[in-house]
């Protein structure tokens, strides 16, 4: 019933792919951190940070098209506001709307890129590094770990819902939907008690008991303190000027 | 002493396997968001979206099996995950506003449950607390935008009463699904969790 494309770019090969995702996420927080900060004055500034994400984004070998389909679900704001301010002609609202849409237009190209060139495993393993809540990263994974096993069961439920014949009437609808609403919950509740006892026979104990990681490259860290010291020196300027 | 104290610092074996198991439930349930409004938009073409508000199913059923900490994750994260894996609720304006009002409602929801031991009325309180929220939120979005851009809105839209009153009446039926449907599975489960503890 749904295909969601999880990691199909990630075993890609380029020297974006090839960096630790723990060095590629807090390089991602700095770079969308810097874009939010420019102020609306220094909209000019967003162009260089744009080409700085789409020079990383043909580095890492991003199909354009995948990036655009993923940025499309901005449209709809980004043309409702454009008509808004074009019914608004003021130079302050367009200079405002211009840093609003900008901004988030490369923070989500910032979180693409940062998306399609990671694992979701290792992103989960990097956030964990990183010290972000244990429970967030923790339920992040299940719930992909587990979407493709529910989708095909909801999948299932749905093909002999349709099959037993067409249901008319919004009480009838009402009931036929409650019935598999609630036979797939109890059936994920019952999977998740299994999934929970397997967890702890097998050694969890408030976490799992995880594999010694490799070291992140010097290199690599070196890239990474690159990183923020031009977003910083770039926020410097845009703040100063 | 020292075994006494030992005992203090760490989680003992069942409250190992309750955490795991609010864990697997969480992650399940935010799983279950992302799926049932799929099937929905499958099956109904996508008007079914707002009548029935699926997304919020899995997080209040969730809500009330789970601990307030991880019902509020859970209702952090099921439309973030949503948004960034379907596109759908938009990352924009929609997404923070479901956000908070899923926050919210989950946390209400699982105090309601833990705290007084109410079956059917947390996910009638939470759900209305949600659109409490609904209503702050409209009136912020709104108060924040200049008021050249207040007037070009919809009348609907400047008065906050008015558009969360319209929203909640179209989803009645959401709301009728979900105190029919979330007692129902809660019983299920603990019924199930009982008979399993007992023998």
């Amino acid at each position: 019933m749904l295909s969601l494309e999880i990691d199909t770019l990630a075993r890609l090969d380029s020297p974006v792919h090839q960096l630790d995702a723990r060095v590629k996420l807090p390089c991602a927080v700095v770079l969308i951190a810097a874009v939010l900060a420019v102020p609306v004055a220094q909209n000019r500034l967003l162009l260089v940070y744009a080409a700085l994400l789409v020079g990383l984004a043909a580095a890492a070998r991003l199909p354009a098209r995948w990036l655009f389909k993923r940025m499309a679900v901005l449209a709809p704001f980004l043309v409702l506001g454009t008509v808004a301010v074009a019914l608004l002609p003021r130079a302050e609202a367009i200079g405002v709307w211009t840093s609003v849409a900008g901004k988030c237009a490369l923070a989500l190209l910032g979180a693409m890129i940062l998306a399609g060139t990671s694992a979701t495993a290792d992103l989960l393993r990097a956030a964990r590094a990183w010290r972000v809540p244990r429970t967030l990263t923790s339920l992040t994974g299940f719930a992909i770990t587990y979407l493709a096993v529910l989708s095909d069961e909801a999948g299932r439920m749905i093909t002999a819902m349709r099959s037993r014949g067409r249901v008319r009437g919004m009480t009838r609808k009402l009931r036929t939907w409650a019935a598999m609403l609630v036979t797939l919950m109890s059936r994920a509740a019952e999977r998740a008690d299994h999934i929970a006892l397997a967890m702890v026979s097998r050694g969890y104990r408030g976490t799992m008991p995880a594999l010694s990681q490799e070291p992140v490259p010097a290199a690599q860290w070196a890239l990474a303190a690159g990183t923020v010291a031009v977003a910083g020196a770039l926020t410097w300027v845009a703040m100063s000027a | 002493m020292g075994g006494e104290s030992a005992e203090k610092t760490g989680p003992t074996v069942a409250e190992e396997v309750a955490y795991a198991r609010e864990l697997s439930l969480g992650g399940l349930f935010i799983a279950l968001g992302i799926v049932i409004p799929i099937a929905f938009h499958a099956f109904g073409g996508g008007k079914l979206g707002s009548v029935f508000l699926p997304m919020y199913l899995p997080v209040l059923a969730c809500a009330m099996l789970v601990s307030p900490p991880i019902a509020a994750a859970v209702g952090l994260l099921t439309p973030v995950l949503s948004s960034a894996l379907t596109g759908m609720p938009p990352v924009l304006p929609t997404l923070p506003m479901m956000v908070a009002e899923l926050v919210v409602m989950a946390t209400l929801a699982s105090l309601l449950r833990r705290r007084l031991k109410l079956h059917a009325l947390p996910a009638v309180v939470a759900r209305l607390s949600g659109r409490v929220v609904m209503g702050l939120r409209a009136w912020l979005l709104v108060s924040a935008l200049p008021l050249g851009m207040q007037e070009s809105l919809p009348a609907i839209m400047r008065t906050p009463l008015t558009y969360v009153g319209a929203a909640t009446v179209s989803a009645i039926p959401g709301l009728i699904l979900q105190i029919v449907a979330v007692p129902a599975v809660v019983a299920i489960v603990e019924r199930r969790r009982a008979g399993g503890s007992g023998s």
